[in-house]
């Protein structure tokens, strides 16, 4: 299969290739299913490519590359869409806003199942940044408003 | 929208498993308390729309 994207040109896909993020993800709830693209070992932003929409792609980057302490605290009940069956198979991603001065949403990362090929967005626990600026090194604690 | 008037202490049930109590009233501001199953995320709404909005900032500052 092909996707011609606005960013790539055209993508030529394995439909097994393919993320199904059943509820969708933040702000793009109908766009469900997804290519993981650009997976070169020296290149740190991959791109997750919608495959109903080929203008839009998100830029992610694996998060404990940055925030070494990063950890995502989630209920467990949560991670049912996932179908986990090990715990090798899941993939943390967090979405990279590339403006002036970068930053990584480390309150909403995206979990993959890399087996059943199932994506979720979850909201994590505790008081990780929606913007963490990639400019500093410990995440932002800020209080509860 | 279904609207509903609720005293201090009295709860709507959502389905047969989900509770939202009326848990204090002052001024502008409602407490309401959330019973629901676990798997079932709560969130304020603000977080919902800050994280959409985020999704899309990034979206668009890709796509320049």
């Amino acid at each position: 299969m092909e996707v011609h994207t606005a960013q790539f040109g055209p993508v030529s896909f394995d439909p097994r290739d393919i993320y199904t993020f059943p509820q969708g993800i933040y702000g793009f709830e109908l766009c469900r299913r997804w290519l993981l693209l650009g997976t070169a070992i020296d290149q740190p932003i991959r791109y997750l490519q919608s495959v109903e929409r080929a203008q839009l792609a998100l830029p992610v980057v694996t998060p404990s590359q940055f925030v070494p302490e990063y950890r995502v605290r989630v209920a467990a009940e949560a991670l049912a869409p996932l179908a986990l069956e090990r715990d090798r198979d899941l993939a943390v991603l967090a979405v990279l806003n590339p403006q002036h001065d970068p930053t990584v949403n480390l309150k909403a990362p995206l979990l993959l199942n890399l087996c059943s090929r199932i994506g979720l967005q979850v909201i994590a626990d505790g008081d990780w940044s929606i913007r963490h600026s990639l400019g500093i090194a410990p995440p932002a604690r800020r209080k509860a408003a | 929208m279904l609207v509903l008037s609720r005293n201090r202490d009295e709860s709507i049930m959502i389905g047969d498993n989900i509770v939202v109590t009326i848990v204090d009233v002052r001024g502008d501001k409602v407490r309401l308390g959330v019973e629901a199953p676990r798997e079932v995320p709560v969130h304020r709404e603000e977080v919902h729309e800050a994280i959409a909005r985020e999704n899309r900032a990034a979206a668009s500052s890709s796509a320049r």
